[in-house]
C-alpha cells in the first residue's frame, strides 16, 4: 500500500530511508549506552552494598 | 628571559613585548623560518600548474584561490608547534604567572608568527600571482594588502585552535577541524574583494571587520584554552 | 531558573517522565507528518514534483541543525558562568545528536538536490553551505572533547570552542550568503516559498515539532546515561578506597 510517485520515486524512497537509519541509528546507539550505564551503575552499586555488608 | 620584573599590581607591558620577541625568534629560527613561507610559495608555484595544467586563462582564474589555500595551509603548519612546545616544557606556567594577561601573551605570539610566516606569503603574492598568469594591471598591489589582512585572520583564528589543542598529541587534524569553520568568512570576503562581482565593492570592508573580529575575540579564546592547558 | 535544573538528581526525576512523554508525542507527530507527507498531501508540480516531498524530512533535519547549535552553545555558557554541572552534560549530550541531525540534513540534501539541479552538492546554495559548516563544528567540539584528559578540562574546553563557534556563526551564515547570492539562479527552488499553502506547511510544522519533541528526549537520555555513568565512576572509586 505504498504511495505511488512519479518518475523521482527512488530518490524520495532513500532520502525517507536515510531518515530511517540516521534517526533510528541514533535512537539505538542512545538507548544502548543508556542501558549501559544503568546496569553498571546497578551493578557497582550493588558491590558496594556488599562489601559493607560483609 | 624576564626583565626581573617587580610584582606590579598593574598589567605590565614588558611580558607582552618578551612573548613577542621570543615568538619571533622561536619562528624566524636563525633564518629556517623564512623557508615556510618560501616553501609554500614554491609548492603553490610549482605543484599546481603541474597539477592542474598550464593553460593561462585556468590559472588566471584559481591563482588567487590557490593563494588563499596556501596562506590557510602556512597558519595551520606553523601554530601547530606555537602553543605545544610551551606547554611541553614548562615555559607556559611562566608566561602565566607574569603580570601580562594570558590574551594578550597569546595576541603577541600570533601576532609574531603571522609577521614571519603569514605577511611574507602576503609580501610574495605579487610575484606569484604573475607566475598564475595575471597582467600586470591587475591590482595586484590591492591584492597583497587582502592577503595580509585576510592571513592575519587565518592566523588568529588558527590560534585558537592551536591553543587548545595544545596538548594534544598530533594535535594538527584537531587543529584544522576546529579552525576550518573559523576561516570561511575569511576566505569568502577575500576571494570576492578580489573578484569583480557586485559585492565586490563591500568586500574589503567585510574583510577587514571580520580581521578586526578575529583580532578581538580570538585572543580572549586562545588566553582561556592557554590557562586550562597549564593546569 | 537554571539554578532549579542544576541538581542531577533533580534532572533524572524530571526527565523519567518527561523523556517518555517527548518519545510518545513524537511517534505520534512524525507518524502523522509522514503519513500527511507521504500519502495525503498532492504533488506539486511547480515544485518539481514529488521530489518535493523530501522537504519533510530534510527541513525538519536543517532547523534541528541550527537550533541544536544554539542549544549546545547556550548550555555551554551556561556552564561557563556558572558551572552547574548539568548544563556541561546536556553540551555533551547535543553534539553527537545535532551532528547525526546536521548529516541527515545534508544527506537529505543532497538527495532532493540531484534530480532537481542534477548535481549532488551545489556550492552555490548557502543554506546547504552553512549546514556543511555546521556539522564540521559539531566534529570539531566532539573531538576536542575527547581529546581531553579529564572531565573538567573537557567541559572547559568544549566551552570555550562552543562560544567561539556560536560567536562566529552568524558571521558564516552571512558570508555564505553573500557568496551564494552571486550565483543563485531564479529558479533554484527554496524548500520554504513565501508563499507555502497550508496544506504542505501543516505537515512540515508537525514533522519540525514532532523531530524536536524526539531529539529533545534523546538529548534527555544520554544526559542521563551521562550522570550514571558519573555516578558509577564516583562509586568505584569508593569502592576501591573501601569507603
Amino acid at each position: 500500500m505504498l504511495p505511488d510517485f512519479d518518475s523521482n520515486a527512488a530518490f524520495i524512497w532513500a532520502s525517507y530511508s536515510v531518515g530511517l537509519l540516521f534517526i533510528g541509528g541514533a535512537m539505538a546507539s542512545v538507548w544502548l549506552k543508556a542501558r549501559a550505564a544503568k546496569t553498571e551503575l546497578i551493578r557497582i552499586e550493588a558491590r558496594i552494598r556488599d562489601q559493607k555488608r560483609g | 628571559m624576564f626583565t626581573g620584573e617587580s610584582s606590579a599590581d598593574m598589567a605590565s607591558p614588558a611580558p607582552i613585548f618578551s612573548a613577542f620577541r621570543q615568538a619571533l625568534g622561536e619562528a624566524w629560527a636563525g633564518g629556517a623560518g623564512a623557508l615556510l613561507p618560501v616553501g609554500f610559495f614554491a609548492g603553490a608555484a610549482v605543484l599546481v600548474p603541474l597539477g592542474v595544467g598550464t593553460d593561462p586563462e585556468t590559472l588566471r582564474t584559481i591563482g588567487p584561490g590557490i593563494l588563499w589555500v596556501s596562506l590557510a595551509l602556512s597558519s595551520l603548519v606553523t601554530l601547530e608547534r606555537i602553543f605545544q612546545a610551551d606547554a611541553e616544557d614548562g615555559s607556559l606556567d611562566l608566561w602565566l604567572q607574569t603580570s601580562a594577561p594570558a590574551a594578550s601573551i597569546a595576541a603577541a605570539k600570533t601576532f609574531a608568527h603571522w609577521l614571519t610566516a603569514g605577511l611574507p606569503l602576503a609580501l610574495l603574492s605579487p610575484s606569484l600571482l604573475l607566475m598564475f598568469q595575471a597582467q600586470i594591471g591587475d591590482a595586484l598591489l590591492e591584492n597583497m594588502l587582502y592577503y595580509a589582512i585576510g592571513g592575519l585572520a587565518f592566523y588568529f583564528w588558527g590560534g585558537v585552535g592551536a591553543a587548545l589543542a595544545a596538548t594534544v598529541r598530533r594535535g594538527g587534524l584537531l587543529i584544522s577541524l576546529i579552525a576550518l569553520p573559523l576561516y570561511v568568512p575569511t576566505a569568502i570576503f577575500g576571494a570576492l574583494a578580489m573578484g569583480d562581482g557586485p559585492s565586490s565593492a563591500a568586500a574589503p570592508l567585510f574583510l577587514a571587520a571580520s580581521t578586526l573580529f578575529a583580532l578581538a575575540v580570538a585572543p580572549f579564546a586562545m588566553g582561556a584554552a592557554l590557562r586550562l592547558a597549564a593546569d | 531558573m537554571f539554578s532549579w535544573f542544576a541538581n542531577p538528581h533533580r534532572f533524572l526525576m524530571l526527565s523519567s517522565w518527561l523523556a517518555p512523554l517527548f518519545y510518545a508525542a513524537a511517534a505520534l507527530l512524525i507518524a502523522w507528518g509522514l503519513w500527511q507527507g507521504l500519502w495525503m498531501v498532492p504533488k506539486d508540480d511547480y515544485q518539481g514534483g514529488d521530489i518535493m516531498r523530501v522537504m519533510f524530512i530534510h527541513v525538519p533535519a536543517a532547523w534541528l541543525a541550527m537550533a541544536s547549535y544554539l542549544g549546545m552553545a547556550v548550555m555551554s555558557f551556561v556552564w561557563f558562568i556558572w558551572r552547574h554541572e548539568v548544563a556541561d552534560i546536556a553540551a555533551k549530550a547535543i553534539a553527537p545528536l545535532g551532528a547525526t541531525w546536521t548529516a541527515l540534513c545534508l544527506a537529505t540534501g543532497a538527495i532532493w538536490g540531484k534530480p532537481t539541479w542534477g548535481t549532488w552538492w551545489q556550492w552555490d546554495d548557502a543554506r546547504m553551505m552553512s549546514v556543511l559548516f555546521m556539522f564540521f563544528l559539531f566534529l570539531g567540539y566532539m573531538a576536542l572533547r575527547a581529546a581531553m584528559d579529564t572531565r573538567q578540562k573537557a567541559a572547559r574546553a568544549g566551552a570555550i570552542l562552543a562560544m567561539v563557534g556560536a560567536l562566529n556563526v552568524p558571521l558564516i551564515k552571512f558570508s555564505v550568503d553573500l557568496f551564494t547570492s552571486l550565483h543563485q539562479d531564479a529558479s533554484v527552488i527554496t524548500p520554504e516559498g513565501p508563499k507555502m499553502a497550508a496544506v504542505y506547511l501543516w505537515p512540515l510544522l508537525i514533522s519540525s515539532l514532532g523531530h524536536s519533541l524526539l531529539f529533545a528526549a534523546l538529548v534527555m537520555t544520554l544526559m542521563r546515561a551521562e550522570i550514571w555513568t558519573r555516578r558509577a565512576a564516583q562509586s568505584r572509586v569508593r569502592l576501591m578506597t573501601g569507603d
